[in-house]
């Protein structure tokens, strides 16, 4: 980033049928977050560390086949196991940091299940994609979940 | 179950100093220079103090008050772009408890008389724990402690 920066924030909510310890299940194993965080059927992604602890890091990279990777490091700044995640992340494309930001994963239960809020605080350049790029993103990711936990429950 | 909460708030504070970038940047990226006037805090003891400033690098503070208890502080430096921008994650606890994540985006702007230094902070303020006013007090008291100590008669004192 080298231009002047900005920020922005969004909230999503959504309520799913399952109960509060296997949506915070999706977000601690790496097996589960391949399968609903991956943004698209053609696009790669790995995982080239993990340690899901307060204090640990992730390092992720997505591709589409024969372009530059997105990486992105997640740091983990606050877990209450099955009721909240706070992490901060970088996301770089070709070794060029585009944005940093700051999720917030709030998991509470309801009667019909448990309620996910998920509010992204973003930092990135003027004129950014990312700001629409992250919001479109996850309001995508919070659907997926809900095939991610309907696969699980029938297998 | 114990009730948890989140409320998530952002504040910037823009503060110039009669100095160039350079000089503004180096206060926060030298460990001995940021324990000064970020941490070396009034009414605090047994203050600890750490800083690897690179990207992917950790600080720490510390410090223990009469009242509240055991304060701490720890980041992650996201970004740097040398005497231009830093950004950082950090968490804090108050007597154990967490208290709020942070992200700091902090610009180094020069102006004819010197640097204007925006601090913009998005925030997740935990279990009802800590808000917004306090922390933009504090961050702003610090801010006006950088300007005193980039003062030569006071550097020297």
């Amino acid at each position: 980033m080298t231009t002047a920066i900005t920020h922005d924030d969004f909230t999503l909510e959504q309520v799913y049928g399952a109960a509060p310890e296997r949506i915070f299940a999706a977000w601690e194993s790496v097996e589960g977050r391949l399968q609903w965080q991956r943004p698209a059927d053609h696009l790669h992604m790995v995982y080239d560390a993990s340690d899901f602890r307060v204090g640990g890091c992730d390092v992720s990279r997505c591709w589409a086949e024969g372009d530059d990777a997105y990486e992105a490091v997640v740091y983990y700044q606050d877990i209450v196991p099955d009721r909240r995640i706070v992490m901060s992340e970088t996301v770089s494309k070709a070794g060029r940091r585009l944005s940093c930001a700051l999720a917030t994963v709030e998991i509470d239960p309801v009667a019909s299940g448990t309620r996910m809020r998920l509010t992204v605080q973003i930092a990135a350049e003027e004129g950014s994609e990312v700001f629409a790029g992250y919001r479109e993103g996850w309001g995508a990711l919070m659907e997926n979940l809900v095939s991610h936990l309907t696969r699980e429950a029938v297998s | 179950m114990t009730a948890r909460s989140v409320q998530h708030d952002s504040f910037s504070i823009d503060r110039d100093y009669d100095f160039p970038p350079a000089r503004v940047f180096a206060a926060w990226a030298d460990p001995a220079a940021k324990k000064r006037w970020f941490a070396d805090t009034e009414g605090f003891s047994g203050i600890e103090y750490a800083l690897d400033f690179k990207v992917g690098g950790l600080e720490s503070a510390s410090g223990l008050h009469p009242e509240a208890g055991r304060f701490t502080y720890d980041a992650v430096i996201h970004d740097i772009v040398e005497d231009k921008r830093i950004v950082l994650a950090y968490r804090m606890t108050m007597d154990g408890q967490p208290i709020s994540v942070s992200l700091a985006t902090v610009t180094f702007k020069p102006t004819a008389s010197g640097t204007r230094l925006t601090y913009t902070e998005q925030a997740a303020f935990l279990d009802g724990l800590d808000n917004a006013g306090p922390r933009r007090e504090g961050v702003a008291a610090q801010l006006e402690a950088l300007a005193a100590q980039l003062q030569p008669s006071t550097a020297q004192a």
